[in-house]
């Protein structure tokens, strides 16, 4: 798998530490992207994005504002379609597919601004993301025959069980809209779970909460990585929470990856205290 | 069940638990309650308490309902504003009317052999229902890539091209089909009340069925947030056309049955007005609710009826209840609330005979309130 | 040839109707995102006053006409005043709603209180002008001429002005505009009153082709301007324009080959096929959904 990587990679150098994952190495990686980028207009939003997660790494993408990191969920997950590169999906190219069709390969995500079906309830936003594998067709469902019933009753209890992940599985009733800002992210992250992915990215999953908060959630995060045995990147800004639970880690700047490497490598970077800091006068 | 599971339980614990009906008991007594009412409207037909024209009136009431209803699948649940829907019915109706007009139902009718035309019908209604599907979905591909007032222009658009072809299709092939502006009369009255109400309660019934379903959530969740429903894996361009379609598919059955009601149609009748005055009954009603539709559609049809002398100004009150309604409450008369007959019937007897979770209720919601101060 | 060029001229006197009316449509959508359904029934309340200022009170047209200018431009704003700011902040659906019920109140309320049926009265401007073989109306010539006026009266105002540069930028960010101290109400007002103002003009311009007033005559030639302004792509005011004149040269043109009662549908099936093809019309700009 390896000679792969070197062979198909050979006519244009990359930085090589880039496409190597902090965790299973021994393992191809669950994502891979090469020189993926996209343009806005004739300006390069992200360029050159080479990256790889291992099968159950926790990868954290950083960099100050503005840097492209949304944009790269949003290549990732195809909200973008991207104008160069090519991302691979457990060795499969996801060029050409639509965001629902990423979603069914086992792409999950959160986001930033948070999307709930705010007028429906926590169990049905679930049960939504558990569409896919709630299966009967249209006539069972009008004609209420034995497998809707089925389908149903497993659907809901796999949804309560799921939520029972926060804790979360007496609110099943409350309409999601009405949830507190903290339980809506959580729920989120639920809904994406929920359809079954082998690589969830999660969009700034601490923004907005306190630090008693913040930290159940590190620990939540790392629980789910265990109990599915999935790969997680994520995007946040509270660098106790990167460097806290992140096996690698990947700087942005200006849509340029700037550094990678694990917490440790990054924080004594000095490309990465640059970009945070800035420049000295004078240097 | 709950009396198979009762002995296990203490007096205490029994009287904790809040009664719940089973779901094969819920659907009859709604299936008891709907055959209860179709009875006694009908024995009051029978024996001229009603008369003929408000059994007419009635009929109009449940093609109204249907038309409502199903708009509200495109509009109330999956959030479109499609402004063709006099479009479908128009289709429906003169693919009814034509049908209807080829067989010998008509001289079956005449002959006061309802039971004989009935497989007639039958394939007419199907056959509305197919063609207005058909429409809906050659009209949903090209317009559901659109959005918001987009789309809803694209579908005003397709609605009045099938006017357009409607009127002048004859000319163009030469022979009499749709008999253009003119008419196209002699259509065989085959739309009886019971008839009506049949369709009505399938209408409903089919409507709530795959709205209480993977399909039904995967529709909403397309309304409430597009992006983030495309991103949980639904494939959302399946479930706008497949709503489209399901909300065509019954504007066609409505048309069909309008058209054996009234008899004779012209394409001025599908105007866009008409579309505007069943949007009119959604929105008034609340947009994603069910039972809202139906009552809004049975007054809006009523009312008029009963203030016959205040007619002309009906088309008035109709636009300036609509902005009345969006400035002062955008979500309808019923909201999103849908009514459900054994939810009643389970509050109820969980009032009567479970006090002590009356009280819990009410220490809960105490709760609650304090929390939000 | 001179009946080609009679029908060109046809088309372009339709046209600069289309174009007036559609640039309501346009900087009305271009501001606050509306599709403004009542605007084409400011035309028929607009005709109206001139119809009765002519006809009842036998006031000079061009008095008429600036009358009816005067009315359309007032209705247009409390219009907006009193249906569409209380919605400022709700669901675009709610606003798009509330508009298709302003448009029919009108038409409804035209039909109680001036009947339903067709006026009619006498040609504003008689006569025709004979250019070698080919005989043009004045009515076509004063038509196209106040329109190309009126629309580079516009551009003039859009471009040059302290408000024109308020309407861009409230158009462009709303928020930001508002902090750079521009009053969103005044400004949203005054597009409504140029709009309306044109709508207006318009409506004088159509009676001078057509003498004759109805309730529901708004409704389709505000469609067929609402069409055009599609075709130009929305927000866009010289798209406007274009796809005004494209419009009227377009139901000339299906007219001159006997097809004229297809026009209305030709005209749909247009629409159908540039919303397909390319949504965003001749000169407008795709705006992307931020997630």
């Amino acid at each position: 798998m390896n000679k792969q990587h070197k062979e198909s990679t050979r006519l244009v150098p990359v930085p090589s530490t880039n496409i190597i994952p902090e965790r299973d190495i021994s393992l191809p990686p669950i994502l891979e992207t090469r020189h993926l980028g996209i343009d806005f207009g004739g300006l390069s939003a992200v360029s050159d994005f080479n990256f790889a997660i291992g099968r159950t790494e926790i990868a954290g993408l950083i960099g100050p504002n503005g840097a492209g990191k949304t944009t790269v969920f949003n290549l990732l997950t195809k909200v973008y379609q991207p104008t160069r590169g090519m991302i691979m999906l457990d060795g499969i190219d996801t060029a050409g597919k639509t965001i629902e069709q990423v979603s069914r390969m086992g792409i999950a995500r959160t986001f930033q601004n948070i999307r709930l079906f705010k007028d429906m309830t926590v169990l049905e936003n679930v049960l939504v993301g558990l569409h896919n594998e709630t299966k009967y067709n249209t006539a069972t469902a009008i004609f209420r025959l034995p497998q809707y019933w089925r389908r149903e009753r497993v659907a809901r209890e796999r949804a309560l069980e799921l939520l029972s992940i926060f804790d979360m599985q007496d609110l099943a009733d409350h309409k999601a809209g009405s949830l507190p800002y903290g339980a809506q992210r959580r729920l989120e992250i639920v809904r994406a779970l929920a359809t079954n992915p082998c690589l969830l990215l999660l969009d700034e999953p601490a923004a907005g909460m306190n630090p008693s908060e913040t930290s159940e959630l590190m620990e939540n995060i790392v629980r789910i990585r265990d109990m599915f045995g999935i790969a997680i990147m994520l995007i946040e800004h509270d660098m106790n929470l990167v460097m806290g639970i992140c096996e690698g880690i990947c700087v942005l700047n200006f849509g340029k990856i700037i550094a990678k490497g694990t917490p440790a490598e990054i924080q004594s970077n000095p490309a990465v205290i640059e970009a945070y800091l800035g420049k000295k006068k004078g240097e | 069940m709950t009396k198979k599971k009762a002995p296990t339980l203490s007096r205490e614990e029994r009287q904790l638990t809040p009664i719940r009906i089973p779901m094969p008991l819920r659907y009859l007594i709604n299936a008891v309650l709907v055959f209860a009412l179709w009875l006694v409207i009908n024995s009051l037909i029978g024996n001229g308490t009603i008369t003929n024209y408000w059994s007419g009136i009635l009929i109009t009431i449940g093609i109204n309902i249907i038309l409502a209803v199903s708009l509200n699948v495109a509009t109330g649940y999956l959030g479109q504003l499609p402004l063709g829907h006099a479009g479908f019915m128009a289709v429906g109706a003169y693919t009814g009317g034509i049908f209807m007009r080829a067989t010998p139902a008509a001289d079956l009718i005449k002959a006061g052999d309802t039971a004989g035309a009935l497989p007639y019908v039958l394939i007419a209604l199907v056959l509305s229902a197919i063609v207005a599907g058909l429409f809906g979905l050659i009209i949903g591909i090209p317009a559901l890539r659109l959005r918001g007032d987009y789309l809803a222009i694209i579908t005003l658009g397709f609605g009045e091209i099938i006017r357009v072809i409607l009127t002048n299709i004859d000319s163009v092939l030469g022979f009499k089909f749709t008999y253009g502006a003119a008419g196209l009369k002699r259509i065989p009255k085959f739309s009886s009340f019971t008839l009506v109400f049949v369709c009505v309660v399938i209408t409903c019934l089919v409507i709530h069925m795959v709205m209480k379903s993977r399909h039904g959530r995967a529709i909403l969740s397309i309304r409430e947030n597009e992006i983030a429903a495309e991103s949980s894996g639904i494939p959302t361009t399946y479930y706008k056309t497949f709503a489209f379609v399901l909300s065509a598919v019954f504007a066609g059955i409505a048309g069909c049955l309008y058209a054996g009601y009234i008899g004779s149609l012209y394409p001025s009748t599908f105007k866009f007005m008409k579309s505007i005055e069943i949007l009119v009954m959604v929105v008034l009603g609340g947009m994603g609710s069910m039972l809202g539709s139906v009552l809004s559609a049975s007054v809006l049809t009523a009312l008029p009826e009963l203030l016959r002398s205040v007619d002309d100004y009906r088309m008035v009150a109709y636009s300036l209840a609509l902005v009345v309604m969006m400035i002062f409450r955008p979500k309808g008369l019923m909201g999103s609330y849908d009514f459900s007959m054994s939810r009643c019937l389970e509050k109820a007897l969980n009032f009567l005979f479970r006090p002590k979770l009356r009280k819990k209720k009410d220490k809960s919601i105490g709760k609650g309130a304090g929390k939000d101060e | 040839m001179s009946l080609i060029i009679s029908q060109l001229f046809n088309g372009l006197q339709t046209g600069s109707v289309y174009a007036l009316v559609a640039l309501g449509y346009s900087m009305v959508y271009g501001i606050i995102l509306l599709l403004n359904f009542a605007h084409g029934d400011i035309i028929m309340v607009g005709a109206y006053t001139a119809f009765y200022a002519m006809t009842a009170f036998h006031l000079h047209p061009i008095v008429s006409a600036l009358l009816a200018v005067i009315v359309s431009t007032l209705l247009g704003v409390v219009i907006e005043k009193v249906a569409y700011t209380p919605l400022r902040s709700a669901p675009r659906l709610s606003l798009l709603i509330t508009a298709i019920g302003i448009s029919f109140l009108l038409e409804n309320g035209a039909q109680l209180l001036f009947g339903a049926d067709t006026k009619s009265m006498d040609v504003i401007v008689p006569g025709n002008v004979t250019i070698g073989s080919t005989t043009v109306s004045y009515a076509a010539i004063l038509t196209i001429a106040v329109a190309v006026v009126s629309m580079a009266a516009l551009t003039f105002l859009v471009q040059k002005t302290r408000l024109g540069k308020a309407m861009r930028a409230v158009s462009e960010d709303m928020g930001a505009a508002q902090l750079m101290g521009i009053s969103l109400n005044k400004t949203i007002s005054f597009t409504f009153a140029i709009g309306s103002a044109l709508a207006g003009i318009g409506s004088v311009l159509y009676l001078c082709a057509y003498p004759q007033a109805s309730p529901t005559m708004g409704s389709m030639l505000g469609l067929k301007a609402f069409i055009a302004a599609v075709l130009g792509g929305i927000g866009s005011i010289p798209g406007a324009m274009i796809g005004g004149f494209a419009i009227g040269l377009l139901e000339a043109l299906v007219a001159a080959v006997g097809l004229s009662v297809w026009k209305d549908g030709v005209v749909f099936a247009i629409l159908i096929v540039v919303l397909l093809v390319k949504p965003t019309g001749i000169m407008g700009h795709k705006v992307t959904e931020k997630v």
